[in-house]
């Protein structure tokens, strides 16, 4: 049972790369997309704000599924364009989670004490110096572990690329790996899965390490974990912070209970 | 293809999308949720047992399922089940599947919620020496689970726009009979752009009413 | 440590390189994979000026499928031999679930589909079909003995069995011609989970290609399955001869012009035959000379 093991790990390894290449471009594109538009849904501008929530809305609000379709096969009929199916999901995987990394920022932005504001005015700060100097670098600190949720089920949802035939890990195992030995699927998908658990542990050491950072830089010591699994923050929040990844959840309460 | 978007065929995939499509999505979000909301209470409570080998595994597997792929999963729930003797329909298959996944982060919010209880409850509770079962469910849980229905109504939420996955196991929720219509007609435009109005119109609606219930959480409180 | 000196300017300066490179990257890739408006004719030029074609295959063996990184199976193979004739030394492959096949291809995700599609009317209304490169009988698979007696669709009917197909396949459009209910025929999206389905007993049987069963039988020596014997399924008292081509965009009439011319030749000249053996085609694959593309076009 045990002597293919060797094959599926190199067969599935061909996969994991892809995996991991669509996981770190989707989080870039997530992360920039987050924090504008997380920070246009604070806007003083009302357009702005709006043009914000839509996409938002829009993007959380339908299924990565029919978007991952529509980018596909919709998208090119529309406009007389294509994009390789890697790309259409890197996309998709990065405007998706972008509208709810966008939530996180907007959030994290708003629990910064409401002091804090009225010392930068009380300073005269321009209002780009403010968030800058002031604003960003203390919510950020608050941000890090929703968005250590974030970038796991955004790895999660890269498995989802399979679907439009972008060979990455679980394509390996659905299409090249069971087809030929469907008696040892569950020895195949143990394999894949475990893949998949290691990449995401690799995410929370980065983000671990990510937050101990962002925490020294505003002079703060970093919420004690045990472990590297250890994603929630130790009782602080009253709620966990990944209600971000379910509808349109209001980050406000968190950390201000 | 001639036309970008043809309305006539827009109304003629409509009513089964609407028909078959969505009723199995409510369907399976329905049960699933249920068996989520249930079985994440028993992990919750496994989570926080003095005895220190069951919650570290009831910790281990919460953290394996949490951090893989639902999709995944479910492959290996439709290939590997069956070898052990457990046959489960395909809709079966992925309401058991779905409920687990969504189990472990139904324990989280669980768990979130118990510690937020204040530790005087569990003091007095002690003082009154009321037995530890009737502590929980008289003095705790009235408390804690109030305050993490919303936390839960978002992740019946995310479970919604989930339920396209089951399409590779034969079962056809709304985005899986847009896809079956579209390759019998070979248009995806039009079936695809109706089942992503649809998911708008059920995860605003959905939302809508988790927000409600933040409201009448926080006038309970 | 050097990174304790790491300011906040710092971090979000790599920020903002970061985030140049996120967006900066997919915009230069996304670029690259314009392509002109296909569909109007001027594919052939392109194919042959780049020296290399992508196809759409659906992973389905022995039509198509990949084999660690090579893709191959009758189709791509046969595909391979024609393009060579004509000077494009390349061929690529995206693969796809089979009921995307022909939407990607007119989406413009790649210029021609070899995943040995049967031809049948509604197809032939999107998309145009080459000559007629195989034909091959429907077949059922069973459970070994066959139980239930089951030959044909209207056995599946008359006894409420329920009955796994693939999605957007020719046996799933006769299956309902049939009329067997909704609920009973069970479309999977790849030949792996209809196998497993079957194994498991979720469906008593399997509709398919003569072909690929017998193939997956091949390759799963031990499951308790068996192939019944092949039969030209009818709907409406209309025989549907199963027959497969290579589909391309309407408009793309050079293209397939050129792509018929060799083809053709790969068939008469017996070619054709040497490159298909190996996929469990035979002889009796070989087309008629009475079925031809127009006739299953126009039904």
């Amino acid at each position: 049972m045990f002597e293919n093991v060797p094959e599926y790990i190199s067969t599935a390894a061909d996969g994991l790369w892809i995996t991991v290449g669509a996981t770190v471009a989707g989080i870039a594109i997530a992360a920039v997309l987050s924090f504008v538009f997380g920070l246009a849904m604070l806007s003083r501008l009302k357009t702005v704000r709006v043009i914000a929530r839509i996409y938002v809305e829009i993007w959380r609000g339908t299924s990565e599924v029919v978007q991952l379709y529509w980018v596909m096969f919709a998208l090119p009929i529309l406009l007389g364009y294509r994009l390789v199916p890697l790309l259409v999901g890197i996309l998709v995987l990065g405007l998706n989670f972008g509208a709810y990394g966008a939530e996180i920022v907007r959030g994290a932005v708003q629990s910064v004490p409401r002091a804090q504001y009225e010392g930068t005015i009380a300073l005269s700060m321009t209002p780009a110096q403010r968030m800058r100097r002031v604003i960003l670098p203390q919510a950020l600190v608050e941000m890090v572990p929703p968005f250590n949720n974030l970038f796991i089920q955004l790895l999660k949802g890269s498995a989802l690329l399979t679907i439009i035939g972008v060979s990455e890990l679980t394509h390996q195992g659905k299409e090249v790996l069971i087809p030929r030995n469907v008696s040892e699927a569950a020895t195949i998908w143990t394999v894949i899965l475990l893949f998949y658990l290691l990449l995401a542990i690799l995410i929370t050491m980065g983000m671990r390490w990510l937050e101990r950072r962002a925490a020294a830089l505003v002079g703060r010591q970093p919420t004690k974990r045990d472990s590297v699994f250890a994603r929630f923050g130790g009782g602080k929040d009253p709620l966990p912070a990944e209600q971000s990844k379910g509808g349109l959840a209001d980050l406000r309460r968190k950390g201000g209970e | 293809m001639n036309d970008v978007w043809q309305w006539d065929y827009a109304f003629e995939v409509l009513p089964g999308i609407v028909g078959g499509g969505l009723w199995m999505t409510i369907k399976v979000t329905v049960l699933a949720s249920i068996l989520a909301y249930v079985i994440g209470l028993g992990l919750a409570l496994l989570r926080r047992s003095d005895l220190r080998i069951v919650s570290m595994v009831a910790w281990a597997v919460i953290e394996f399922i949490r951090s893989t792929p639902l999709l995944v999963q479910l492959f290996f729930a439709f290939y590997v089940l069956p070898d052990i003797g457990l046959l489960f329909d395909p809709v079966t298959t992925g309401v058991v599947v779905f409920g687990l996944h969504y189990a472990t982060y139904a324990a989280e919010v669980y768990r979130a919620g118990i510690e937020a209880v204040p530790r005087g409850q569990w003091e007095a509770a002690t003082a009154l020496s009321l037995p530890r079962s009737r502590t929980w469910t008289k003095v705790i849980l009235p408390q804690a689970i109030p305050r993490v229905l919303p936390a839960l109504g978002n992740y019946t939420i995310s479970m919604l726009k989930e339920t396209p996955l089951l399409l590779t196991i034969g079962v056809l929720d709304i985005v899986g009979v847009a896809a079956e219509e579209g390759s019998q007609a070979f248009r995806y435009v039009e079936p695809i752009t109706i089942a992503g109005v649809l998911f708008l119109i059920l995860s605003y609606s959905a939302s809508l009413l988790t927000r409600w219930m933040e409201r009448r959480v926080g006038i309970a409180r | 440590m050097a990174s304790d000196n790491w300011t906040r300017r710092d971090l979000f300066k790599r920020g903002a390189a970061l985030g140049a490179v996120a967006l900066g990257g997919p915009a230069l890739l996304a670029a690259c994979s314009e392509v002109p408006e296909s569909g109007d004719g001027n594919t052939l030029q392109r194919v042959q000026d780049a020296g290399t074609i992508k196809v759409g295959i659906a992973g389905e063996v022995p039509y198509g499928f990949t084999e660690g990184d090579k893709v191959t199976g009758e189709a791509p193979e046969v595909a391979k031999a024609v393009f060579k004739a004509m000077g494009i030394d390349n061929v690529d492959a995206d693969q796809v679930e089979f009921g995307q096949l022909i939407q990607g291809l007119n989406a413009n995700q790649y210029d021609m589909v070899a995943a040995g599609m049967a031809i049948i009317p509604d197809r032939c209304e999107n998309a145009a079909f080459s000559v007629v490169d195989y034909v091959t009988p429907t077949a059922f698979m069973v459970p070994t003995g066959n139980p239930q007696q089951v030959t044909t669709f209207e056995d599946v009917k008359a006894k409420k069995l329920k009955v796994a197909v693939l999605s957007g396949t020719i046996e799933q459009s006769v299956a309902k011609a049939t009329g067997i209910p909704e609920g009973d025929i069970q479309p999977y999206d790849g030949q792996a989970e209809l196998f497993q389905a079957l194994q498991d007993g979720r469906a008593y049987c399997g509709a398919l290609t003569d072909i690929s069963l017998k193939q997956l039988k091949k390759d799963n020596p031990d499951a308790q399955l068996e192939v019944t014997d092949g039969f030209v399924p009818v709907i409406d008292g209309e025989e549907q001869i199963q027959a497969g081509g290579f589909v391309f965009r309407k408009g793309d009439t050079e293209l397939l012009d050129r792509f018929n011319q060799e083809l053709t030749k790969l068939h008469d000249s017996g070619e054709w035959l040497k490159i298909v053996e190996p996929f469990g085609f035979t002889e009796d694959n070989l087309p008629p000379d009475d079925v031809t593309t127009e006739d299953l076009c126009a039904g």
